[in-house]
């Protein structure tokens, strides 16, 4: 199995390298804004502590979504060049099971998804850092999210793709049964959005603009992923589980 | 270590699909020697090897590799197997380095040594991505890398379809090499029968999903020969010595099964030695029975 994982991670690292490049290059950017809003050329801005603030609520966010992303998207095109380079056929000539093979993909797959969640929680630590505050536990636990929500995404992919065998087919097919997800989604963040509208109108009268939606929105949206929260590693978990029994399945379904 | 005699057994394999039937398939290759599975493009062979290799799974029969069964020891049975396929089944980004990090944490018995001995020997580089190789370099390597970790069996699915002459000599000339060794065998499918004709001990012929001939090549090509006559003469062979007759304008060529008999009843009439190539063509046609 260690020459399997090997080769997932030598046919991956050049686009996790690529990727890793465009997160330090952000990071260290965003690093030098928030520096320069106290003792830059934007420290002369007035409005430098806004900036400041707006870049420490919002940035770590892209940069998790980078990390992660970025980790994972080498490996996740694996499978079509696998189809493409006749690998998924001589694979079954070789002494390795169909379970080592999708012990194989889990295992690199987590370790990338893992490195993207430490680079999320890096650069939280060192935008923390810039900007002379705390480290938010609001924050990671917002990381935390992305990680539960991406990587159960970015597991589940493994046995999806061996079934579509190109990233265009899965694309497509995931969009039939994903569009009206997202319709759902959409209609119940806008009635939310309403309610949090009325409710602010009502409660914070004297509220201007959007502070007062989200005065009334934040304990829900806290009360809810704290909820994800303790929900998420058992998804995860549960994920996983279903990913490598289902591609063990899909991998003897090959053999066709 | 189990002992067998036959490297491969293959009793009334099945397999079927829309529209083919791969029909109660039974041969044998004899430990020690190499045997050509020689048929036309969607014959059968492709998915005969798939089944030996249990990639396809079949639906009636019984394979034995090397003793051992194809489903039940497949695991086992695969440490002492190399496949060879007529494309190079590795990613164009990887090296030859890089293979032999991957295969000898695979194969318990790989040997990083001979892996690289054969590239030396073969003048392929070690850090050049196979993408950048031609195609006779891609099956140089995939040989190399089938002959590494001490293969008793070889299974080549069109292995040399494609290479130009030189390299095809050249990778015959390996097989011959590394059948020196008594414990070794080859299945080597191919439509290039001239291959064969170089090297294989014995073949097997399949057409439409059956099994038409599997014995020793010379014995087939002992037995067999064109037996060239007039057009009048050939009204006077007897049907059940024809395989199938190719007619022109002067005369038939006639595919006969018995040369040593047919020479006896036909006296005078010329019967040639048949080549593979003529016995695959005859055979195929023998439905028509007269064919130009």
């Amino acid at each position: 199995m260690k020459g399997l994982i090997y080769r997932e991670f030598y046919l991956s690292r050049k686009a996790v390298s690529f990727m890793l490049l465009t997160y330090v290059i952000f990071v260290a950017m965003i690093t030098m804004v928030i520096i320069s809003t106290y003792a830059g050329n934007l420290a002369k801005d007035s409005e430098n502590a806004e900036i400041r603030s707006y870049l420490l609520t919002q940035m770590y966010l892209y940069a998790a979504l980078i990390g992660m992303l970025g980790c994972t998207y080498g490996h996740n095109d694996l499978i079509e060049k696998d189809y493409k380079s006749k690998w998924q056929l001589y694979s079954y000539t070789l002494p390795v099971s169909e379970k080592k093979i999708m012990q194989s993909k889990l295992i690199l797959r987590t370790i990338l998804l893992a490195l993207g969640f430490v680079l999320a929680v890096i650069a939280e630590v060192i935008f923390s850092a810039a900007g002379k505050v705390p480290v938010s536990t609001e924050h990671i636990k917002n990381i935390l999210v992305i990680l539960f929500v991406y990587g159960s995404i970015c597991i589940i992919d493994i046995p999806y793709m061996i079934i579509m065998k190109t990233q265009n087919k899965g694309v497509a097919f995931a969009l039939i049964w994903t569009a009206p997800l997202t319709a759902g989604i959409m209609y119940g963040a806008y009635k939310f959005t309403n309610f949090c509208t009325s409710e602010a109108k009502r409660l914070y009268p004297d509220m201007e603009g959007d502070a007062a939606i989200m005065k009334v929105a934040m304990p829900y949206l806290t009360k809810w992923r704290d909820i994800f929260l303790w929900a998420g590693p058992f998804i995860l978990i549960g994920i996983v589980i279903i990913t490598y029994f289902w591609g063990i399945k899909e991998l003897k379904r090959r053999r066709y | 270590m189990n002992d067998y005699e036959n490297a491969i057994e293959i009793k009334d394999l099945t397999k079927r699909y829309d529209g083919f039937t791969l029909d109660k398939v039974s041969f044998n290759v004899p430990k020690g020697s190499i045997m050509g599975f020689i048929g036309q493009n969607g014959a059968g062979k492709t998915t005969t090897i798939n089944a030996i290799l249990n990639i396809v799974k079949k639906d009636e029969g019984e394979i034995k590799l090397l003793g051992l069964d194809s489903q039940k020891d497949e695991y086992d049975a695969k440490k002492q197997i190399a496949a060879v396929f007529d494309e190079l089944p590795f990613d164009d980004r990887l090296n030859a380095i890089s293979i032999d990090k991957i295969l000898r944490e695979v194969f318990e018995e790989w040997n990083s040594e001979t892996f690289f001995n054969y590239l030396g020997r073969f003048a392929l580089p070690r850090k050049k991505k196979f993408g950048k190789f031609s195609k006779g370099m891609k099956m140089k390597l995939q040989i190399a890398s089938a002959l590494s970790h001490n293969a008793k069996l070889l299974i080549m699915d069109e292995a040399t379809t494609g290479l130009d002459p030189v390299v095809r000599n050249e990778i015959l000339d390996i097989f011959l090499e590394y059948l020196q060794n008594e414990d070794h065998s080859i299945l080597m499918s191919s439509h290039i029968t001239s291959d064969l004709d170089k090297v294989a001990d014995s073949v097997t012929f399949i057409d439409k999903g059956k099994v038409l001939i599997s014995g020793y090549k010379d014995d087939i090509l002992y037995s067999h020969g064109i037996l060239k006559c007039t057009k009048d003469d050939y009204k006077d062979i007897a049907p059940e010595d024809i395989v199938s007759a190719r007619l022109n304008d002067f005369g038939a060529e006639i595919m006969v099964t018995d040369k040593a008999e047919c020479s006896r009843k036909y006296s005078g009439a010329v019967i040639d030695p048949a080549t593979l190539e003529d016995i695959m063509l005859f055979y195929v046609n023998r439905g028509k029975k007269e064919w130009r």
